[in-house]
């Protein structure tokens, strides 16, 4: 454990030098030089960022931590519908009808969001920010109840969709109103893979970089690989645990991480574009990809497809590894997956149903 | 500095004070012991604008933790952790219940406040949820 997280260590025993001391003695006294680890932690994005850096010096550690915090902070600046930012000014041009020149920052995260909504059948549509904003789920705190059907049914009869969005090289035209882009499903994800690409650029290796967990792993934890907990639906604790590889994403969608109950009733964030409620039939989907834009986008496609188009949706988004956990808490493997996860219960017998917060 | 940073830096001074009081204070000179079962076990509090601060959940007790928007009240008993108050509308951090293994999280994310359990058990290096 002293190896493991020497800073935090560190922390708790702050009150005292001599503690401090000892502390240093026993992790001398442990034989082997451990892993130097750097982990820091900042909220952004609606979320907590937390990035480990294994086996890097301090200096190019304080340099990344610098580099990947400015890099969040821009991004939830830029790729926030709701901020006055890059992505809000081409929602607003977009609106207009008429063509206009894409910032080259924003280019690549609305051409990748449209490739993989179209892969994902429609299902992961990032058009749809007007019926997030009439739900609320576009702020911190949701509003509590669902809105009036007929709010639903007016905006769902103008069919906004990515495929209203014409393009001619980096320019682009809206052809529909209704149509307003909301990159909640991706940014986060698209953010973690710049995040890895930078450390890469200045030479680190191994590291791990978890945005709300959305994360992204290269290289291994000094002499042993990553390890993640996925975490159980609708509850604080750890459903299966994985180690990766030399570079993967692992992430997870579920009805539990932005949610209001009203009437006894659960309305969570991920909105089926075909319906404009909430998607039914499955409460989490976990998906392991390279990168973690790509995965974001599949989660959310996965949880909206359900137990009975899962693995088709999965097949055509390129993801081979993908766990779904159904309305009724059965769990669904693809094969790639099964045989890397340990399991915290009896997969067979799924997760138990009692669990719906009370306050 | 700005009258946000001195905020900031207020309300991470009272943190830390409410931590060094919580986890030293009526224990010097004598073991207080705590529950076995939770020995070595360990919570990470992380507040917006801070490095994170491990919290002992061998030893009972209170403490409160400023926020971006307010106080939010952590209770520790019996190895585990919970909110019991924040000033969010949706209280999903107190929904969230007890944390005990390691793994176990919690965030009152409108409040900028996040509890993780930390621990030797399985060496989880990050939760994925």
């Amino acid at each position: 454990m002293q190896a493991r997280r020497p800073e935090r260590i560190a922390g708790r025993q702050a009150p005292s030098a001599a503690v401090l001391l000892l502390g240093a003695l026993v992790l001398t006294a442990c034989g082997a030089r451990p892993t130097p680890v750097h982990e820091f932690q900042f909220f952004a994005m609606g979320t907590l960022v937390e990035v480990t850096l294994a086996n890097v010096e301090n200096a190019p550690a304080q340099e990344a931590r610098r580099a990947i915090e400015g890099l969040f902070r821009r991004a939830e600046g830029d790729w926030d519908a709701w901020r006055p930012g890059a992505l809000a000014r081409f929602n607003r041009r977009l609106a207009g009808g008429r063509p206009f020149a894409v910032d080259a920052d924003l280019l690549p995260l609305l051409q990748g969001s449209s490739e993989l909504s179209r892969r994902s059948h429609g299902l992961f549509d990032p058009a749809i920010g007007r019926l997030t904003e009439l739900w609320g789920f576009h702020r911190d705190e949701s509003r509590g109840r669902p809105p009036e059907p007929e709010a639903i049914a007016a905006l769902m009869r103008r069919r906004p969709a990515m495929s209203d969005l014409r393009w001619n090289g980096r320019e682009v035209q809206g052809t529909n109103p209704a149509v307003q882009i909301d990159l909640g499903a991706y940014a986060k994800g698209y953010a973690v893979d710049l995040a890895i690409a930078h450390l890469r650029g200045v030479r680190i290796a191994n590291a791990l970089v978890n945005a709300g967990g959305d994360l992204r792993a290269i290289g291994r934890r000094g002499e042993r690989p990553w390890r993640i907990g996925i975490r159980r639906p609708r509850s604080a604790g750890v459903l299966a645990t994985l180690e990766l590889g030399e570079d993967e994403s692992v992430l997870t969608s579920g009805d539990y991480e932005r949610f209001f109950m009203y009437d006894g009733k659960r309305y969570h964030h991920i909105l089926d574009p075909r319906t404009g409620y909430p998607a039914q039939g499955a409460m989490a989907a976990t998906v392991i990809s390279r990168g973690a834009a790509e995965g974001d986008a599949a989660a959310t496609a996965l949880v909206v497809a359900g137990p009975s188009e899962w693995q088709a949706v999965a097949h055509d988004m390129g993801i081979a590894q993908a766990m779904l956990i159904d309305g009724l808490g059965r769990i669904h493997l693809t094969e790639a997956l099964r045989p890397r996860l340990r399991f915290t219960i009896d997969p067979e017998r799924g997760i138990p149903m009692d669990m719906d917060p009370k306050p | 500095m700005t009258a946000a940073d001195r905020w900031v830096v207020g309300a991470a001074l009272a943190l830390v004070a409410s931590l060094y009081v919580w986890s030293w204070g009526g224990s010097l000179g004598s073991d207080a012991g705590g529950s076995d079962a939770a020995a070595g076990v360990v919570a990470e509090v992380v507040v917006a604008g801070h490095p994170g601060e491990t919290i002992d959940l061998g030893r009972d007790g209170e403490v409160e933790v400023q926020g971006r928007m307010g106080p939010s009240r952590l209770l520790v008993q019996d190895g585990r952790v919970r909110f019991t108050a924040s000033p969010c509308r949706n209280k999903q951090c107190i929904r969230s219940g007890w944390l005990a293994h390691e793994g176990d999280f919690a965030a009152c994310l409108p409040n900028g406040v996040a509890v993780e359990v930390l621990g030797p058990e399985r060496g989880l290096d990050a939760i994925n949820y």
